[in-house]
């Protein structure tokens, strides 16, 4: 199963799931996710999706002056942001349930 | 975080300049003020993926269309449509170029010009259609009436303006047309006919014996053979027509039906003249091959019973037995 179609659906959840744990800047949220297990993501999608969310108000930014390298611009989940949040995880939990009952069946004959 | 001291910022800045501006090339769908801000952006991402560890850009992020294309998609800006195959394309701009041409509008100018025409031409024809299949009449005024009535009735349908009268004047006009197509094609052969100088009517293919009698068959008659009401075969039988004119229209027999030669010997009077209207005519046949010559037999025929007759025949003379002629017949 291609996992890119899939993540495609998800990403903006993953994003804001990430931020959500801690301010942070586009390289540091790929990272991140690929951290998390997500192998394959792409970095301009998690880019373009950063700066979807932004304009869509979701996040706000600001930027960190650095000593060693270059300024960076930081991301943090804002209070709508907070709420796409929760209503995106709900309508997963809730997919990933309905998905996990279909294959429950199936999973005890291929086991 | 860490700068790393192999790669000297000028190479990175360099690549990421380059790598950057390959991306805006493909980012022309995007609002302008969007892009400036998405590249800013972006310009500082790329400093810091190539402040990593690793391989160059292009083998760390990919061509720089298909980043662009992926950022596209996910910033919510549709990709650039699949463009169609080139024959396609170049299909339908040539039927373009030829709809918009002047020969185009030359001809959408000519077909309305015609239209009056047309009018006119489907009202006849619906009217030829109505004599041919539903009044048969020979009729000449009634044939006129017919034809003014259709043109009439076509001038009607095309004067109503509203969508289902134009509708109803497409179908009339495409059924006309089609129904019409047998009967144009009967009336070219009728014409072609008329044209034909050879006719089919088998006497008139012999003009020598135009004027030779013919039966009911269409054959020409070149013997006749008398019979009493007995049955018995008559021989020098001479006849008259009702003005007394002996018959001496039939044709000369030429051949038979398998083709071989006819000769007919005719009776001749005292003086030695043709009398051409003593039945039967004395007809033989020529074998070539064998060089003989015998007579030509008499058809088959039934003589019917015949009622007995209930007044005696003025003139009689049933039996006879071929002799010389008297000399006062008139000889043609």
């Amino acid at each position: 199963m291609d996992t890119t179609q899939l993540l495609k659906g998800v990403l903006d959840l993953a994003v804001l799931a990430v931020v959500r744990e801690e301010d942070a800047y586009g390289y540091d949220i790929v990272r991140r996710l690929r951290e998390s297990g997500l192998e394959d993501v792409g970095d301009a999608s998690v880019y373009g999706t950063l700066r979807r969310l932004f304009q869509a108000g979701a996040l706000s930014s600001y930027v960190v002056p650095s000593e060693e390298g270059p300024h960076r611009k930081y991301y943090a989940v804002n209070k709508v942001g907070e709420q796409l949040f929760h209503e995106s995880s709900k309508t997963w939990r809730s997919f990933a349930d309905t998905l996990d009952r279909l294959l429950g069946a199936d999973s005890k004959e291929a086991a | 975080m860490t700068m790393t001291s192999a790669q000297p910022p000028s190479t990175t800045n360099d690549e990421v300049a380059r790598y950057l501006a390959d991306v805006a090339a493909h980012l022309g769908r995007l609002d302008p003020a969007e892009r400036t801000e998405l590249l800013d952006d972006l310009e500082q991402h790329l400093v810091e993926v190539a402040a990593e560890p690793g391989p160059p850009l292009h083998e760390r992020l990919g061509p720089p269309a298909a980043y662009a294309a992926d950022l596209l998609g996910s910033v919510g800006v549709d990709p650039e449509p699949v463009p169609p195959p080139p024959f396609t394309q170049a299909a339908f701009a040539a039927v373009r170029r030829l709809a918009a041409s002047e020969g185009a509008a030359t001809t959408r100018r000519f077909v309305r010009d015609l239209h009056p025409a047309w009018l006119l031409a489907r009202g006849i024809l619906l009217g030829v259609l109505v004599l041919v299949s539903v009044v048969h009449t020979e009729n000449n005024f009634i044939m006129l009436v017919c034809m003014a009535g259709g043109v009439a009735v076509s001038l009607a349908v095309a004067r109503r303006h509203s969508d289902a009268w134009r509708r109803l004047g497409l179908v009339f006009s495409v059924v006309i047309a089609l129904l019409s197509l047998p009967v144009m094609s009967d009336a070219l052969d009728a014409i072609g006919r008329s044209n034909n100088v050879v006719s089919y009517e088998p006497v008139q293919q012999y003009t020598a014996y135009n004027q030779c009698l013919t039966n009911r068959n269409g054959q020409v008659i070149e013997n006749l053979y008398p019979y009493d009401k007995d049955g018995r075969p008559l021989d020098g039988v001479l006849l008259y027509d009702q003005t007394g004119q002996p018959v001496n229209n039939l044709c000369p027999a030429q051949q038979n039906a398998k083709g071989q030669p006819i000769t007919t010997t005719y009776a001749r009077d005292a003086n030695g003249n043709m009398v051409v209207n003593v039945f039967p005519r004395s007809q033989t046949l020529l074998d070539p091959i064998a060089g003989t010559t015998t007579p030509v037999p008499p058809p088959a025929i039934v003589i019917p019973k015949l009622a007995p007759a209930t007044a005696t025949a003025t003139t009689t003379t049933t039996t006879t037995a071929p002799t010389a002629m008297t000399t006062t017949t008139t000889v043609p």
